[in-house]
């Protein structure tokens, strides 16, 4: 046996074959590289424009943090996807911190009320009211707590045309020099997400799920079954009697997909009521999230909250294991964005943002005046 | 197993990798087609030689540097995989020590590390013990350019030709480089001090 021939054997001892994680980090980066390709993206700043929410469950970002509720809990209701076999009815009250798990058993048996949601779409779709002005400007106040590398609250200037392109500033002479220089930081940003948002007010929920995500098919087709099961133990993802791992981990992922973006589209398209009430639409079709009535600043609110169970590759070795939890917060007459909180339930305070939406004119803006 | 959609599959049965690479332009989501196709050859010749945590972080790059640079990939060569083991290997020199290590490691104690995730039976590692032992302390002691050379060869399945495409250098330097790499090997195995293994400089 020659020099070549031991070599041979010496490879022999590694099997072909491409791992889970291997096969993770590409298929996140190569998401990583399609969003990026989109116009409009790719900034990256402390207090950057706005740009496509990250698909937790492509991109685990390291932000931690307790979520604390935006507003005082009232009746806290388990939603059930719309379509869902489940029959409305009784409402259970619930707490907030007791939300559910993305899990097919709390798919199948939560407590269901008619949505919240689905009647505030209702009532918002009906609105025959026309908005004032030719733009939406989004104030949008992002604190970082203590602990994170860039601790601290910042406050931005988001402008959405109703013609398309984006406008943004740190500061407001800076967004009013953007504007009266007509230089938009974006051309279409979330125009992807704001038209599934309108459709999903009277088209097809399915079809609507997939635009949202910005997907043809499902996110698990083309994936391996190594990647398939590696995904369900990350998630947690235990299919219902009857469904394929494959069918369960697809689900899940297109739930996070459709609550991150169409989180997107909600800021995005705020100034506009068929653009909330898509999204309203669209959330009631993501399992196992939680709708609580409440009060801030005397205003009714509804905070939409869904928690993801994870595990993760920690900088270490061996597998970690959090609850993640969003919760956004909207005025409960109008479905406009109040705030947002974002973090990992039992750990430091988490990310808040609060949304301050009003409709400006885009001379205005230019002239400083808001 | 791989799961391969229809569309992924049929793909993969009538397309060469140009084709995919072309296709992959205007519909970016094609480029898992070649991933599925190469990265399980690509990953084990990582693994065989960092492990297989550095072969995860690899295989990837690999992977998404290529896709970065598939406008500029030349349409006249069917087969990528030079042009993929080229990156890998690329790569893996980054990693250089963390390579050297390895092998002076298997070399001193006779435990591969690399082997421990893939089997449990003790027969495979005596054997790949018996075999590994001789063969690292002589990789340990070769220059990159030879190692890279010989095992593009050996453990990537490149013909000459492809290996000088992956490496970027003539076909005549790689049957040099492959008959010094060869000739050391054959001297290493006859080693039997461990101590001895360390990198020699490039000549």
């Amino acid at each position: 046996m020659n020099e070549m021939d031991q070599l041979a054997q010496f490879r022999a001892t590694v099997p072909p074959g491409v791992s889970p994680r291997a096969e993770e980090r590409f298929r996140a980066g190569l998401q990583r590289e399609l969003d990026a390709g989109r116009p409009g993206r790719g900034h990256d700043d402390t207090a950057p424009p706005r740009t496509g929410r990250r698909r937790r469950l492509l991109v685990i970002g390291g932000t931690a943090g307790v979520v604390t509720a935006a507003a005082a809990t009232a009746v806290a209701l388990v939603v059930a996807p719309s379509g869902s076999a489940s029959p409305p009815g009784r409402s259970t009250a619930r707490p907030a911190a007791a939300a559910p798990t993305r899990s097919a058993a709390d798919r199948t048996s939560a407590p269901t009320v008619e949505s919240p949601l689905t009647r505030l779409a209702d009532y918002i779709a009906a609105s025959t009211s026309r908005q004032p002005g030719d733009a939406t400007l989004v104030v949008r106040t992002t604190t970082l707590p203590a602990g994170d590398p860039q601790a601290g609250t910042y406050r931005v200037y988001d402008l959405y045309t109703d013609s398309g392109p984006y406008y943004f500033g740190q500061t407001r002479s800076a967004l009013a020099a953007q504007v009266a220089g007509q230089h938009p930081t974006g051309g279409e940003t979330f125009a992807n997400e704001v038209a599934a948002a309108r459709y999903a007010v009277h088209g097809d929920l399915a079809t609507a799920r997939l635009r949202m995500a910005a997907l043809s098919h499902s996110p698990v087709q083309g994936m391996s079954e190594a990647l398939v099961k590696f995904k369900a133990d990350e998630l947690g993802v235990k299919p219902a009697p009857g469904q394929s791992l494959r069918d369960a981990v697809g689900q899940a992922m297109l739930d996070n997909y459709v609550w991150e973006n169409s989180q997107d589209a909600l800021v995005a398209g705020s100034g506009n009521p068929q653009v909330r009430a898509g999204v309203l639409r669209l959330l009631t079709t993501v399992s196992g999230i939680t709708v609580t009535a409440g009060r801030t600043a005397g205003q009714p609110t509804l905070v939409v909250a869904e928690v993801t169970s994870m595990t993760t590759p920690a900088p270490v070795r061996g597998p970690r294991h959090f609850r993640y939890q969003e919760a956004l917060t909207l005025n409960a007459r109008t479905g406009i964005p109040l705030g947002f909180t974002g973090g990992i339930i039992g750990q430091r305070p988490g990310t808040t943002v609060v949304y301050q939406v009003s409709r400006v004119t885009l001379a205005a803006i230019a002239a400083g005046r808001f | 197993m791989t799961h391969f959609s229809r569309a992924e599959a049929a793909a993969d049965a009538e397309s060469d990798d140009a084709a995919v690479i072309q296709r992959s332009r205007a519909e970016p989501e094609q480029f898992t087609v070649l991933f599925h196709r190469h990265a399980p050859h690509i990953q084990r010749y990582v693994t065989r030689r960092l492990g297989q945590d550095a072969a995860d972080d690899i295989v990837a790059e690999t992977f998404l540097l290529a896709f970065r640079q598939r406008d500029s990939y030349d349409q006249d060569r069917t087969d990528a995989r030079p042009w993929l083991y080229g990156i890998a290997t690329h790569l893996i020199g980054r990693q250089r020590r963390a390579e050297i290590r390895q092998y002076r490691a298997l070399t001193r104690t006779g435990a591969d590390p690399i082997l421990e995730p893939f089997t449990d039976r003790v027969d495979d590692r005596v054997s790949a013990k018996a075999v590994g032992r001789p063969l690292a302390a002589g990789l340990a002691r070769l220059p990159a350019e030879l190692r890279d050379t010989l095992l593009l060869v050996a453990w990537g399945d490149l013909s000459y030709e492809q290996a000088a495409a992956a490496l970027g250098v003539p076909v005549g330097t790689v049957r040099s480089r492959l008959s010094r790499a060869r000739a050391r090997l054959r001297r290493a195995l006859d080693d039997t001090n461990p101590a001895a293994a360390r990198e020699e400089s490039p000549a």
